[in-house]
Order: structure tokens, then C-alpha cells, then sequence
């Protein structure tokens, strides 16, 4: 199979309002 | 933390996909910060999506390489980082 193309790993906090946590 | 090192998910956080990536609740005050959410991208999402409690980064890092373009040294680095910074936000926990 073709292997995927990699992108490093990636991890993005989103801050929320309280209520909508 | 080194390659024979194991990760678990803790269950104080959610998480679900969307197309290629996955997005991580916080669902316990226990947990670093409940007003934030975290979205992980592709490699991210997969990586976690083969912690498991039971393989090693190093097994993890074989999955990637025979599914990504990449060397594995280079990778094994990155797993190393993001399962690093999953930590720091009690998504995970070594053993």
C-alpha cells in the first residue's frame, strides 16, 4: 500500500468559555 | 521515558473523531484544565489512537513507519514529544 505522507503530530489547546467546557 | 516505555489513556478525558483528527474533552477536575479542549492533528490522532495500555513507543513508532513516509529515528523522536506533551495534560500516563 502507498504509505501517507507524515506531518509531525500536532497538539492545539482551544480555550473555551466555562459553560461551553 | 524511552522506546520499551508504555502509555495508558486516562479516563478523565474523552475523546472523538472527526475525519482525520481527534478531539480530547476534559471531563474530571482532576484533569490539567477543564476550559480547553485539545485537537490533535493526524499523526497526533494515531498515535493516540494506538495507546493502548499495552504497546511500547517503539511498537507504536513500527505502526507509523509502516503507514507514514518517514525514518524512523525521526519519528521516534516526534511520539516521544507528543505522548510527552499528552502527558502533561493527563491524557495519558506511563505504564
Amino acid at each position: 500500500l502507498k504509505k501517507k505522507e507524515y506531518r509531525k503530530p500536532e497538539i492545539r489547546k482551544v480555550r473555551l468559555a466555562p459553560e461551553e467546557a | 521515558m524511552d522506546s520499551n516505555t508504555i502509555y495508558t489513556k486516562s479516563d478523565s478525558i474523552v475523546s472523538r473523531k472527526i475525519a482525520d483528527e481527534v478531539i480530547l474533552v476534559p471531563i474530571r477536575q482532576d484533569v490539567g484544565d477543564l476550559e480547553s479542549i485539545y485537537t490533535l492533528n493526524e499523526v497526533a490522532a494515531r498515535i493516540w489512537e494506538l495507546v493502548d495500555g499495552k504497546s511500547t513507543v517503539k511498537e507504536i513508532r513500527d505502526v507509523i513507519v509502516s503507514e507514514y513516509e518517514v525514518p524512523p529515528i525521526e519519528v521516534e523522536k516526534d511520539i516521544m514529544g507528543c505522548l510527552h506533551e499528552l502527558e502533561s495534560v493527563k491524557a495519558v500516563t506511563e505504564g
